[in-house]
């Protein structure tokens, strides 16, 4: 089970104003409006791609193959979908091909490289596809991207990494642990008057000047890997001033209120991400950023939900065994949370009465299937956003690189990109 | 042997059909041409290795050509260069590996082998054993020619400090320790956290190193400012506050009761008359009255003669049975019992559980004494004569809740009619909550009523028997601080009024600070510039110096000259470090910490290279406290440790392994280690395979059942005859870890003694190894589990090595506990440890398994040792470069019996330690 620790001193410290490079909270909605007031009529798009770690139950939760196309039976497992039937499709028979770790979930499902691709490294990974979406989305809003995941302790199933995205170099992103951390990053309040505000962002970027002075310096007389270890710190300065950039756009523009209440320091599992998904669609609807991922917990989830057993015996289930109605309760909580967000994305509205839905792209699943099971991950895709054939189980040949599928959603969001990892192409049959 | 770790945690095994939880982690195979293991032959042919230096030639990894055979008849039928079927023509593969190509095919060999893909169910098939046996060779094979292609070649990338070195950083610059739960995480890559490479660093870190530099400032200001600080005690008398709540419950109890028993005669009569005598049946509540009670306001009209509850002062019947305190008998037998007048008997999960400390006075940051006087009777178990002390929860006032886990477990030694004085020590920090409270030891999850009340409650007909009884708590302070920090003393060279302005002053508080920062380096004079400018304008907003200062000094500690450790080099050529360099890189070795006065002086004298200089200066080091930062840095991830925090054990069968079992379990492995470290003479390292002490508190006595050590401290132990205790093996921790927090796993425990113990790792987990579903539906007992892991090939190539050992290890339960049976009553049956290694000696029981590890494998675990001080001390994960300097370490080690601090000593005298 999940450990829990002392949490409130990371509370206060995330809320204490001091000294962060307090990047205003500034409403992004009044932003919006402000910087594409000429495109108004048309809202951006969004992609939203949320990994479970271990997988499914095979048997309850894919549709069977012999039943493609629209109309098929709703499996045991998505039957809490029922209702959005017509609005995501299955994806079957992908693979990564690289893909040999059968505990590591996460780490490659979004990237598809190989562990070993690059000689003199015991690990490599390159940019996941959230990050090429972020890459031409992330210069509209305050956060390139967001990520999301849950207490440290939780990273069982979904291997090495910080969040479920890389970035352009392969370099784990950082994510946001709690929705009680998500809030105060995204709506954590900041009454300082207008003037007071500026001459803080002129301080900060006066003290990246500084601390770039001692970088330049220190460079000197290293080695080449050093130079490039340093250079994270160059590229995290810079990513910096982009924001602070950003920020300074933003300035006069008024404050909104956030369109929820702070979360409960102390949710767990089930409720954890219930939270992080109306977070997500708040998120977005204040067009904070474009692009989000989710590594969503798994030992927390079972623990909440009252399912006995953790994750890895879990996704060891044997039919007729505890762990199977354990797997089966984790699979169908996911599944109603899953419509619940998807109810919310529908329920909410862009600034020209069109449904958020319509212009997101999202992605559910995880990079195993079940047990050790790396063939046909479990793939469900929603949202309106990327022109996608919904309401079908899609079958597609065995082998076909899962590759295939982002670089569909990517191009069908309006991404400009010709191949994505090891892609081939995109998948004709998913395409509206 | 990068590769290792990278899983955070369960692994498991790919195997089969039926996961006791799991084999294969990563592994760690090796490149050397160590002596075969387990009566193998070595499968894997290795070039000799030439002493470390930028250009060494690789080892060439091959697969043993012996096993063509098997390609030949099983595979070459359809993949030889003539018919090629799938494109896949296996003769034009090499059987030396020395590309990332290469690899990959032969992975897909192992993949479609391990999936059962091939060969194809119509073709000839290998045998169990034949298949195995290739499966296990290829396995290892590909470890180690993967752990080739990705060696690095012995280059140490420049480290960030970790979690563990910033907070001793911060610390020893300004005399404040962070929080952890404040400090960013670094995990990512599963190398160990001393490897630069590994360590990244991004825009989001940038950001809370700079938050977090400015809150250790504020929280300095706070500890200046306590200097001067006025001591205060504040005591607790629980009979004044406690005792008085508990009569007040028995005297309300007693009301209610009356009314109830009144109200429930009548409704007595009622039942009794004829008309009503089906009332209950169709209740369906026959002989439970409370239940009986929820449902009769609904139903009030199908019972005649029915009292009205609000002539008895209950609003409904619901009512009555909604407030019927279950707890008054328990209430009532502790306001009854003897002692109550001078102290308080603390209930467990209700009631008087927790003894709340809050005092009115201010509480400035700092160090304070937390003393508490009382007994324990002699009536209840060990384990039930400790205190917890933490913080309380904030809700739920009245039980035992504490926000967070408790900060110490406290023994309990004297009586009620005889208590004595317990007094620990409890640090104040800026956030740190300004209350606490003590509780008797309990688990911090899990139904505690369910469990613990009402079993004692049908048992005596109150609840839990009373255990610990506390005559009074109090805390006094802040004590006194200990030296200065380095930024005191800068402040105090400082003052004001030698100054003669604001900036002036400012310039140099700034560069005397940043020079120490830097540790001992000169920061560019246009940064120190920089500086002065933030203050200025901080000033003009701030206006008081101590405000605008804060701002660049936290600046300081953002840069990177501080979050990284330099050392110059250039590509090609190595270079020695300087003295000043080395001091660092041997402090941050055995301290986690910067290096103290001494040292520095030694590097600034040009003397710290001097072999003799040096091995005082580590004899010095470690016998210092800060020695606990290496052990502990060290042993949690040479040993896996991660995997001890993965579960909350079960509050009802595993009730000893609570948090402070946990953490007292984790501090023996530490302080085991420390204790061969510091020794003069006793410190060999197979005290860890077998020994006939062990370095624990009374906490762990009592979970050992070993008697008359009393006390929080950790001190050597003899051990009776025939205990087993005393190694690694012995120890709750490892027991714990290789478990669920349920149940033992045998698969578990086996893959740790072969990665940990036998420096043998099975290979990772494979993926895609078919689950046999023949078992489904089927309970299968962990003997039959292992006859399974037999049956196919794929799992038995892993499996026959694992399972032995981890079935020899099922005396241990999952918290550490020895036990001759498993289950309860009737299906109870005695424990059979008895097996034999694969291709190896037999054992008849647990102690003969612990003895054959320590016999045999002691050079084997050395060897695993050695791989992981070079990993943590260079800050590169061992590569095929380090063969020698492995081997070196070993030889001398060798010398002195294999004493830890020879391992120490050798290593830091070496080439690569001195070089960059």
């Amino acid at each position: 089970m999940p450990m829990k620790e002392c949490r409130s001193n990371r509370r206060h410290f995330l809320r204490g104003t001091g000294a962060l490079i307090a990047l205003p909270a500034l409403e992004s909605i009044g932003f919006r409006r402000f910087a594409s007031a000429a495109s108004a009529a048309t809202p951006p798009k969004r992609m939203i791609f949320m990994g479970i770690g271990y997988g499914v139950t095979s048997e309850t939760w894919f549709p069977d193959i012999n039943d493609k196309g629209s109309g098929y039976k709703l499996p045991e497992g998505l039957k809490p979908l029922a209702r959005h039937k017509e609005d995501f499709t299955i994806v079957q028979g992908c693979r990564h091909a690289f893909s040999r770790q059968a505990h590591w979930g996460s780490t490659y499902w979004l990237t598809g490289a190989n562990q070993y691709g690059t000689p003199g490294q015991s690990f490599s990974n390159t940019i996941s596809a959230d990050q090429v979406a972020a890459a031409q989305f992330g210069e509209h809003t305050r956060y390139t991207s967001i990520q999301l995941a849950s207490d440290a302790s939780d990273r069982n199933g979904h291997g090495p990494g910080n969040s479920l995205a890389w970035d352009q170099r392969g370099k784990p992103l950082s994510a946001w642990n709690s929705p009680m951390e998500t809030y105060l990053k995204l709506f954590g309040a900041n009454d300082m008057p207008l003037a007071q505000r500026r001459a803080m962002l002129a301080e900060e970027r006066s003290v990246l000047d500084s601390v770039m002075i001692e970088a330049k310096d220190m460079q000197k007389g290293l080695t080449k890997s050093d130079v490039d270890k340093l250079d994270e710190y160059f590229q995290g300065i810079r990513d910096i001033e982009t924001r602070l950039s950003k920020s300074e756009k933003w300035m006069d523009v008024p404050k909104s209120q956030a369109p929820l209440a702070e979360p409960d320091e102390a949710l767990v599992g089930r409720s954890e991400i219930e939270m992080m998904y109306k977070l997500m669609v708040a998120a977005i609807q204040t067009d904070n950023t474009r692009v989000i991922t989710y590594r969503e917990p798994g030992s927390r989830l079972l623990s909440s939900i009252g399912a006995s057993g953790n994750p890895h015996n879990v996704s060891h289930y044997r039919i007729g065994a505890d762990t199977e109605v354990s797997s089966k309760m984790r699979d169908k909580a996911h599944s109603e949370l899953l419509a619940g967000l998807i109810d919310q994305l529908k329920a909410t509205r862009e600034a020209d009465g069109s449904r958020l839905f319509d212009h997101v792209a999202l992605a559910f699943g995880s990079n195993i299937r079940s047990i050790h099971y790396l063939n046909n991950p479990p793939t469900l895709i929603s949202g309106g956003g990327a022109n996608l054939k919904l309401g079908q189980n899609l079958v597609l040949n065995e082998g076909t690189p899962l590759n295939n599928v982002w670089l569909t959603m990517l191009q069908g969001v309006g991404v400009n990109v010709e191949r994505h990892g090891d892609s081939t192409g995109v998948v004709s049959q998913l395409q509206a | 042997m990068r590769s290792t770790r990278l899983t955070s945690g369960t692994i498991c095994a790919a195997c089969v059909v039926i996961l006791l939880a799991g084999c294969g982690k990563e592994n760690k195979a090796d490149v050397s041409p160590a002596a075969p293991r387990d009566g193998q032959q070595e499968s894997v042919q290795v070039n000799e290795v030439p002493v470390a230096t930028a250009s060494v030639a690789k080892p060439k990894v091959a697969f043993p050509e012996k096993h063509t055979t098997f390609l030949n008849t099983y595979c070459m039928d359809c993949h030889d260069a003539d018919t090629e079927k799938g494109s896949v023509n296996l003769e034009a593969l090499s059987f030396k590996i020395e590309t990332i190509e290469q690899a990959e095919n032969w992975q897909k060999v192992l993949h479609v082998l391990n999936s059962g893909e091939m060969p194809p169910e119509k073709k000839k098939q290998p045998d169990q054993v034949e298949k195995a046996d290739f499966l296990d060779d290829l396995a290892r094979t590909m470890v180690n020619a993967r752990k080739v292609l990705s060696d690095s070649g012995g280059k140490i990338t420049m480290r960030r400090l970790n979690k563990r070195d910033y907070q001793n950083s911060i610390e020893s610059l300004l005399g404040v320790r962070l929080g952890k739960e404040l400090l960013p995480e670094d995990g990512s890559s599963g190398d160990f956290d001393t490897v630069g490479a590994s360590l990244f660093l991004s825009s989001d870190k940038f950001e809370e190193y700079l938050k977090l530099g400015r809150h250790a400032i504020d929280e300095f200001y706070e500890r200046r400012a306590a200097r001067t600080a006025k001591p205060f005690v504040y005591r607790v008398e629980p009979e004044e506050t406690l005792n008085v709540a508990l009569r007040e419950r028995v005297e309300k109890n007693e009301k209610f009761l009356k009314r109830f028993e009144a109200l429930d005669a009548e409704v007595e009569k009622a039942l009794a008359l004829p008309e009503n005598k089906d009332f209950e049946a169709q209740m369906g509540t026959r002989g439970n009255r409370l239940q009986l009670y929820r449902k009769m306001d609904v139903n009030l009209d199908k019972l005649s003669s029915a009292p009205d509850p609000k002539d008895f002062g209950f609003p409904n019947y619901f009512n009555a049975a909604k407030f019927f305190p279950k707890a008054a008998p328990y209430d009532k037998h502790y306001a009854s019992l003897p002692h109550s007048e001078t102290g308080t008997w603390l209930q467990l999960t209700m009631g008087s559980a927790k003894i709340v400390i809050a005092p009115p006075n201010d509480m400035p940051v700092g160090t304070y004494t937390v003393r508490i006087k009382a007994g324990v009777t002699e009536d209840t178990p060990a384990f039930r004569h400790f205190l917890e002390l933490g913080h309380p929860a904030e809700k739920e006032l009245g039980r035992g809740q504490l926000n967070g886990f408790p900060l110490k477990a406290l023994q309990v030694t004297g009586s009620p009619a005889n208590p004595e004085l317990i007094e620990t020590r409890v640090t104040v920090n800026k956030d740190t909550e300004r209350r606490f409270a003590i509780r008797e030891r309990q688990p911090a999850w899990g139904s505690l009523r369910k469990f613990y009340f009402y079993p004692a409650m049908n048992r005596n007909g109150y609840g839990h028997e009373p255990s610990v009884w506390v005559d009074w708590v109090e805390i006094e302070g802040p004590l006194p601080q200990g030296d200065p920090s380095p930024l005191d003393r800068i402040f105090d060279a400082n003052p004001a009024a030698s100054n003669p302005s604001d900036v002036e002053r400012a310039e140099r508080i700034l560069h005397q600070f940043a020079v120490k920062a830097f540790r001992e380096r000169e920061p560019k004079p246009e940064f120190i510039d920089s500086l002065v400018e933030v203050f200025k304008n901080r000033l003009v907003m701030d206006k008081e110096f101590d405000v605008a200062i804060r701002k660049p000094l936290s600046m300081i500690l953002a840069s990177p000259r501080f979050l990284f450790l330099k050392e110059s080099g250039q590509d090609g050529a190595p270079r020695a470090l300087d003295d000043l360099e080395l001091a660092v890189r041997l402090s941050y070795f055995l301290w986690s910490s910067p290096p103290d006065s001494q040292l520095l002086d030694l590097a600034k004298e040009k003397r710290l290279r001097d072999p003799a200089v040096l091995r005082r200066q580590v004899d010095r080091l470690i016998q210092d406290p800060r020695a606990h930062h290496f052990v502990s840095g060290l042993a949690h991830q040479w040993l896996d440790m991660e995997r001890l925090d993965f579960f909350q054990f079960h509050a009802r069968d595993h009730r000893e392994f609570d948090e402070s079992m946990r953490a007292a379990a984790r501090e023996e492995v530490y302080q085991s280690i420390l204790h061969l470290l510091r020794s003069k003479d006793q410190g060999q390292l197979k005290h860890l395979l077998n020994s006939d002490y062990v370095v624990i508190n009374g906490l762990l006595a009592a979970h050992y059942d070993l008697e008359g050590v009393v006390g929080d401290q950790y001190r050597k132990v003899s051990l009776p005859e025939r205990s087993p205790r005393g190694g690694l093996l012995g120890m709750a921790a490892i027991n714990a870890m290789g478990s669920d927090g349920m149940e033992s796993s045998p698969v578990e425990r086996g893959a740790w003694v072969l990665r940990h113990l036998l420096h043998s790792p099975p290979p990772p987990a494979p993926a895609d190894v078919p689950q046999l579903s023949r078992l489904d539906g089927k309970p299968l007992s962990k003997k039959e589990k292992l006859a399974a892991h037999m049956e196919e090939a794929q799992c038995a190539s892993c499996h026959r090595k694992i399972d032995p050992i981890g079935f020899g290890l099922e005396n241990f339960t999952a918290a550490g506990k020895w036990r001759e049976k498993v289950g309860e009553g009737k299906k109870s049956h005695p424990i059979d440890a008895s097996g034999a290694f694969h291709n190896g000696p037999a054992f008849s029981d647990y102690f003969e398994l612990q003895e054959l590890i320590a016999s045999e494998h002691d050079k084997d675990f050395a060897r695993g040792f050695t791989e992981a001080l070079i990993e943590y001390g260079l800050g590169r994960p061992f590569g095929f470069t380090d063969e020698d300097l492995a081997l070196g370490i070993m030889s001398s080690a060798k010398d002195k019996d294999y004493a830890l601090s020879e391992f120490i000593h050798t290593l830091v005298q070496t080439r690569e330690f001195q070089s960059k």
